[in-house]
Parts: structure tokens; sequence; C-alpha cells
């Protein structure tokens, strides 16, 4: 890939590949590093991509299998440094700040599902190719992730 | 405005206020001039919030092993097949052997249930007759916050700053929704803090929650 063509793609997608990847880990500095895997993919990538809707898919795609990736080193999550620390967003609104938490409770399987739903609108259909499951079971996790905001955001989740 | 286009609005809004945090666009921007090497992200000094930890399943390890070597990329990696039942069901997990930095191997491997609703990392040293398998949304938490420490684990919060031993390390158990767990926290040889939560075997349990 030419260095224009990715720096453009970077300008475009590096802030919504953060937050599939925020929503993907179970912390900003994990995140951050599943960002510049993906990018770096993106770089090392020899064929043109047809257009835009494509390549954020397949940005996407490969942020969710490199989420994925981390996850399979198991120790990864047994060896933490406590003086690294995690930033929290300070929100407009309260109900702002009550969503955020609310779903940063979410069991990661529906956080990712709920994000690509609600901020990335994807269907259902596209969800599930986008993350190697049947529909059913993105429509189950969906269902059940609404239910849990539900509860623990009462009237301010309709 | 209907209730699903409300809380597609209030979400967007909400992930949209999320900063990039400063340098990641320096570090992504970087790879172009040859640097596709990852730089590890370590924060900076504002109250530590979460520390990660592992919740482990202990698992009786069953079935036979058989050592094989695989090549994956440019490689020969040594893998090991661990078998293991759930619910009647046989897996059988491909494991690969890693060297950790401490000088231990261990053989890492993946298992995901038929229903496709569980996804669990397995890791085995090799020789004793246990097997772990984390499953991913099993995670219990141990982080600190103004000098205290504690475990979150579904409902409960437990505090745990009084169970550090002088030497940093702390130990204990606790019990939460009637499963008994460890935990132990210890600084490793290179100063990082390692966490674990697991369950052990029932036979390990207490005598009155067997």
């Amino acid at each position: 890939m030419d260095t224009k063509e990715y720096e453009r793609l970077v300008s475009l997608y590096l802030g919504s590949i953060y937050r599939v990847a925020l929503n993907g880990c179970t912390c900003s500095s994990d995140a951050e590093d599943v960002v510049q895997n993906t990018f770096v993919k993106l770089w090392e990538r020899k064929e043109a991509f047809p257009d835009d809707d494509y390549a954020r898919k397949w940005l996407i795609r490969v942020t969710v299998n490199e989420c994925k990736s981390l996850w399979r080193t198991a120790w990864h999550r047994k060896t933490t440094y406590l003086e690294e620390v995690e930033r929290e967003p300070v929100f407009s609104t309260p109900e702002k700040s009550d969503l955020y938490y609310a779903v940063r409770e979410l069991p990661v399987k529906y956080r990712q599902i709920v994000h690509l739903y609600y901020f990335e609108e994807y269907s259902v259909k596209e969800i599930a190719e986008l993350i190697k499951l049947s529909e059913t079971a993105v429509q189950t996790r969906l269902l059940r992730a609404r239910q849990k905001l539900k509860e623990k955001l009462k009237e301010a989740w309709k | 405005m209907s209730g699903e286009e409300y809380n597609r609005e209030l979400f967007k809004e909400t992930f949209e206020e999320i900063p990039i945090p400063e340098g990641l666009a320096e570090k992504v921007g970087s790879i172009t001039v040859g640097n596709t090497k990852r730089q590890r992200t370590v924060m900076g000094s504002v109250p530590r919030k979460v520390a990660i930890a592992a919740a482990i399943l202990v698992a009786l390890f069953a079935g036979s092993n058989g050592i094989a070597y695989a090549m994956t990329g440019e490689t020969w990696v040594e893998t090991m097949i661990l078998r293991r039942d759930i619910d009647g069901i046989e897996y059988e997990i491909e494991a690969e052997k890693r060297e950790l930095r401490n000088g231990e191997t261990v053989y890492i491997g993946e298992i995901e249930l038929e229903n496709g609703e569980r996804h669990g990392a397995v890791e085995y040293d090799g020789e004793g007759p246990y097997m772990y398998i984390e499953f991913k949304d099993e995670g219990a938490a141990i982080w600190s916050n103004n000098g205290k420490t504690y475990i979150w684990d579904g409902d409960l919060e437990l505090d745990i700053s009084e169970d550090f031993a002088d030497d940093g390390d702390a130990k204990g158990t606790y019990v939460v929704n009637g499963v008994f767990k460890r935990y132990f926290i210890y600084r490793n040889e290179e100063g990082e803090i390692v966490s674990s939560i697991y369950t052990p075997p029932q036979a390990l349990w207490p005598e009155n929650m067997r």
C-alpha cells in the first residue's frame, strides 16, 4: 500500500478502529496494541480496496481477529503492571457516562456486537459475517445485551 | 424518534466523545517509515483503576497427550493434543509449546464450545495432572485504587488490601454464588504483578462446601 493511501485510510478510520478495539479488549492499552497491529496489517496489504466501505469492513474484521489473538495468549491476562493506569473518559452528560460504563460492564462478546450494531450501524447479517458467527447467535447476543443495558440504565435506555 | 433511534443516537454520541489516546496516531503513522514493530503501550501515572486477572477453571486433565510438531509460519512449533470432556462432549485441543519470559514452558491452546457461546484459552505445563481452562467471559478482576486492592467477581467486591504480606504477595480464598475460589498475587523476577483467580476441583474445596 502506498503511503498516501495508507495515511488517508488512517485519518478516515483510526477513531472508528480504536473504538471497535476498545469494545473488544479489557483495557485501553490492549486496545492501542490491537490498533497498531491492525494498521501494520493494512500497511503490509498489497491489494488495493475496491472502495472505502470495503476497507472499513476489512479493518474492522482484522481488529476483531486481533482482539481474539490477544486472547489466545493465555498468560497475557495473568500479567499486568500495577503502575499502568486506565484513563477514564469524561463525558458531556451523565446519561452518556452511564451508558459508557453500562456498556463497559457487558461481557466482551456482547459489547463488540452492540458497538458494531449501534455505532457502526451494521445489520445483524453483516455483523455475523464480520465476526464469523451465525445470525441467530448475533441476534441472541444483541437481545441479551439490550436487556442488560435496560436493567442498568432503566428509562435512559428505550 | 423511536426508542431504537434514540438509543442509537445516544450510543453514537457517547462513543464519539471517547478521545483517541495521545500518541496513538503518531505510532500508527510511524508504521510507514519501517516501524512495523508494535510499541507496547505503557500508561501514565493517574490513579490505577483496573488490573486484569485471570479467572482460571482448573480442569482435571483427561485423556492422552500426543506431542507433535506443526509448521506455523516459518518455524516448527511443538504441539500437544489435550483432551477434555465438557458436558459429555470430548474436545481435542491443539496446544502450542511456548517459552515464557521467566524461562518456564507452557502449552497454550484454544477451546470453543460447540454452541459457540464460550471461547476459552487452555494452558498446560506439559507434566502435571491439571490443565487450566480460562473462559473469556468468566473473568474476575483484581484492581487497586488509592492504596486499596479489590477483587471484583460478579456482584462481589472484596477488599483484599489486608491480605498482602510484607513481601508484597497476597493469597486467599472467597466464595461467590456458592463457588469456592482461590486467588494469588505476586511480583515475579521482572517486577511484573502476576495475579490469578481460579476455582479448584471440588475435591479441594472446604469440606462443608463439597
